[in-house]
């Protein structure tokens, strides 16, 4: 055993820890407490991976322990001053919360979801013939568009609800150095805000979300404690321009460089754009597609990693524990930038297996055309044809293949590298507030973060 | 005696105690002394518990009793060696009473969706389909179509219908033969497109269309009159609307059951699939019956919809008895039994169309 590990066996008392973690007043504090994310992220990808197969082999009921089991693993894995966090959060009181959330829920979306379709009709069928042809409501999928909306919209307070309830739990079900994290009761009054300021996002096309995210930061935040110890979230409305400006700037240049070069190539390729490129040339359209997508994905990936790791170096420099600043952060974006960018190539090389694997399908399966063909099958057109239902399932098997590996692989190599970067570039500073925090009473959440999972955003860790 | 230096946190502060942890083979508890060598605590090996899937070296213990505050966090050379006597796995921490709470939700949670995908919402799709009126669905049916046009066909200009005047007359000719008095208000209308499918389908609002395919395939027009009478039996008994409404009221619900991206997904569609197809099942006999019922009052021979379901599995084979509980129809040969067997050997039938009329329906797209 290495001196390292030694140091972690003894639950953080060896050598560097020993003047801080002992009562004894005399001994020296060090000023800060490190941060430490030793998560190894191919046990973190086995791990999504296993779980995820047997979730899929129980029909979804094992998802409530494989969350479990996952976020036991990376709350271990994350420690201050050598002790690791502890997630005692359970598969079966998940299991439990998302029946209640389902009882409720399945009652308000099918009456919801049936009123909207049946509104959206009425509203359609009002249309004159004569005028009908010419309405944009009439043109195929706006409509769908329509329908799809007025869901969300009537799901938004729903989900922002679910958000609180889901962050409240996963903080009451965390806790360092025996002592638990707490979230106030306040899942109403952050829907409203929540849902709100979301619909401004969406009305802004998303230029409203540095806005969104700082306040939705402070009201989260400003009602998270650690025993009886309350942190704070400080910053203005601004403070989270500077980090997703360039978010903004890199999209705009990734649609126009990416339309343009789809342009470039659908003339090579016929006169008029998509369709006929489609339609032609299937096969090396999507092909030129999918590269001038991989040659351009760099931009919306640094963007993305500079809202990350300088939104979260602004928000952590503007916390506060008990009143007085808690750590001070560092990260640099170019970091974060590069475990994105090696995540997206992983991702790539799946998505390249994968069509490999239809492709060898067609093969043996003898079809002329592989992707008129395959998109056919699993359009249901082919699936008349009794023969070719194996086909369906090898094809369904390998996508669920394929969608499972790139979630795995994007949270095992983005997320996870990235979350132990910023945590290790990361210095906490209120030492002496956080060892003497008391213990609070435990929160009863009985429906755990059901309601989230069920409206299907409890995925992840 | 095996023992080992642990940090202790007592779970009132956050404050970690450096300890001593004494155990041994004979023992049935973890002695806990503090950094003086005082006695701390003794805890029951049997009720210690440890979790799994930890990444830190060691572990970190606590008693099984739930929300027991204290912590103590060992090295993973020391706990390797301990938990080969806490036995961890020895007694389950989940009660009785807990396990029946647990049951009692989730079957409240499979009885509230069953209850809304197989009772609630059909009835309200059923209720809700009545308030739409004929010209509403009309609209809604030329969306539909031109949806159906642009999937099929690339386009949604109306340039796969096949307009001929003199087949267009025949067909018309054989719509008003078989449809009821009473269309419920539905503005009853065929037409033939130009695709080589062995298909027809009913649009909202009255608007039956047939593929080229189908025509071409059919030997007699007894045939054709069969499909015919069946799609007019899915436009009066609003079936289209029906289905349109129950699969958006079920297709959430069944989604909250199985939920998250991946491996849930899947098995939603499939659910959303089985739910829908026995739904659709029933519809299809419903239409079956109403088309025989048809034929036989006009005095149109009914074996005809059981050959052109003969020519189905010849050209397909039987997709739908192979499918079995995911057919969103009946097996084949099975209407194609029921529609023979309302054959009558003594009654004379008749043709609706004369052979030139049945000849330029035939000749539509050419």
């Amino acid at each position: 055993m290495t001196a390292e590990n030694t140091s972690v066996a003894q639950g953080g008392l060896a050598a560097k820890d020993v003047g801080f973690a002992t009562n004894d007043a005399a001994a020296e504090r060090p000023a800060t407490l490190e941060l430490e994310f030793s998560g190894n992220r191919l046990r973190v990808f086995w791990l999504l991976i296993w779980t995820a197969v047997v979730t899929v082999a129980t029909l979804g009921i094992y998802r409530f322990w494989a969350r479990s089991r996952v976020r036991r693993y990376i709350w271990s894995s994350a420690s201050a001053g050598g002790q690791g966090l502890e997630y005692n959060g359970t598969g079966l009181e998940k299991f439990m919360g998302f029946s209640i959330a389902v009882v409720i829920l399945a009652v308000y979306l099918a009456i919801a979801q049936i009123l909207v379709t049946f509104v959206g009709f009425s509203l359609l069928g009002q249309f004159d013939p004569a005028q009908s042809d010419t309405s944009v409501v009439n043109e195929p999928g706006v409509f769908d568009l329509m329908i799809w909306g007025s869901t969300f919209l009537l799901l938004l307070p729903a989900i922002t609800f679910a958000q609180y309830r889901a962050a409240r739990y996963t903080a009451a079900r965390t806790r360092w150095r025996g002592i638990r994290f707490a979230m106030d009761a306040a899942a109403k009054s952050y829907m409203w805000r929540a849902s709100l300021l979301w619909l401004l996002t969406i009305l802004t096309l998303g230029l409203f979300y540095p806005i969104q995210k700082i306040w939705l930061e402070k009201f989260r935040i400003n009602r998270l404690s650690f025993g009886q110890s309350r942190f704070e979230q400080t910053g203005r409305w601004h403070l989270l321009i500077r980090p997703f400006l360039p978010m903004v700037i890199c999209m705009v240049m990734f649609f126009s460089l990416f339309v343009t070069a789809i342009n470039t190539i659908a003339e090579y390729f016929g006169p008029s754009l998509f369709l006929e490129g489609l339609e032609e040339n299937s096969n090396q359209f999507a092909a030129y597609m999918g590269l001038t997508f991989l040659a351009l994905c760099f931009l919306p990936l640094f963007g993305m990693a500079h809202a990350r790791a300088h939104g979260f170096r602004r928000l952590v420099n503007a916390r506060l524990f008990n009143g007085a600043e808690i750590a001070v952060c560092t990260a640099r974006v170019w970091r974060v930038f590069g475990y994105y960018l090696a995540a997206t190539m992983v991702c790539a090389v799946v998505i390249v297996a994968f069509l490999a694997g239809i492709a060898i399908l067609a093969e043996v399966a003898g079809f002329e055309d592989i992707g008129e063909r395959f998109f056919e099958i699993v359009g249901g057109e082919g699936a008349r044809e009794v023969t070719s239902r194996w086909v369906f399932f090898a094809a369904s098997l390998l996508y669920l293949l394929m969608l499972l590996l790139i979630s795995a692989a994007w949270t095992a190599f983005a997320q996870v590298p990235t979350l132990a970067y910023l945590l290790r570039s990361t210095k906490v500073l209120q030492v002496t507030n956080l060892a003497d925090t008391q213990q609070r009473t435990g929160d009863q959440i009985v429906d755990a973060d059901g309601m989230a999972d069920a409206l299907d955003f409890g995925g992840g860790f | 005696m095996p023992s080992c230096r642990a940090t202790f946190f007592d779970g009132v502060t956050a404050t970690p105690r450096s300890i001593h942890i004494v155990w041994s083979d004979g023992q049935n508890a973890l002695q806990l002394f503090d950094a003086d060598g005082r006695p701390l605590a003794s805890w029951p090996l049997n009720q210690i518990r440890s979790q799994k899937d930890l990444n830190q070296g060691g572990a970190v213990l606590r008693l099984s009793a739930e929300e027991a505050p204290e912590r103590i966090s060992i090295g993973t050379l020391d706990w390797d060696d301990l938990a080969r006597l806490c036995k961890l796995h020895a007694s389950n921490d989940i009660s009785a009473k807990q396990k029946r709470r647990v049951g009692i939700w989730a079957v409240f949670a499979l009885g509230s969706v069953a209850a809304m995908v197989f009772a609630i919402v059909p009835a309200l799709a059923v209720a809700l389909a009545a308030f739409i009126s004929p010209e509403r669905e009309a609209g809604i049916g030329r969306m539909v179509e031109r949806q159906v046009e642009f999937l099929l066909n690339g386009s949604s200009d109306g340039e796969w219908i096949c307009r001929d005047a003199a087949g267009q007359a025949a067909f018309d000719k054989m719509l008003r033969a078989l449809a009821p008095e009473n269309t419920q208000g539905y503005d009853l209308r065929v037409q033939v497109v130009d695709v080589d499918e062995l298909n027809a389908f009913a649009l909202p609002g009255g608007q039956l269309t047939f593929f080229d395919g189908l025509i071409q395939n059919a030997t007699t027009q007894e045939q054709i009159a069969g499909v015919l009478a069946h799609e007019i039996a899915h436009v009066i008994e609003r079936h289209p609307m029906e289905s349109v409404l129950r699969a958006a009221g079920s297709a959430g619900v069944i989604s909250l059951l199985f939920g998250d991206a991946t491996g849930g997904t899947v098995a939603a569609i499939v659910a959303q699939q089985l739910v829908n197809a026995s739904h659709s099942r029933l519809a299809e006999t419903q239409a079956d019956d109403f088309a025989i019922h048809a034929m036989k009052r006009v005095s149109v021979n009914p074996a005809g919809l059981a050959d052109f379901f003969d020519s189905l599995t010849d050209e397909y084979g039987d997709a739908a008895a192979a499918d079995g509980w995911a057919s969103s129809h009946p097996p084949t040969q099975k209407r194609a039994e029921t529609a023979r067997s309302a054959f009558n050997p003594n009654e004379t039938y008749v043709d609706i169309l004369t052979s030139a009329e049945w000849a330029a329906l035939k000749n539509m797209c050419n």
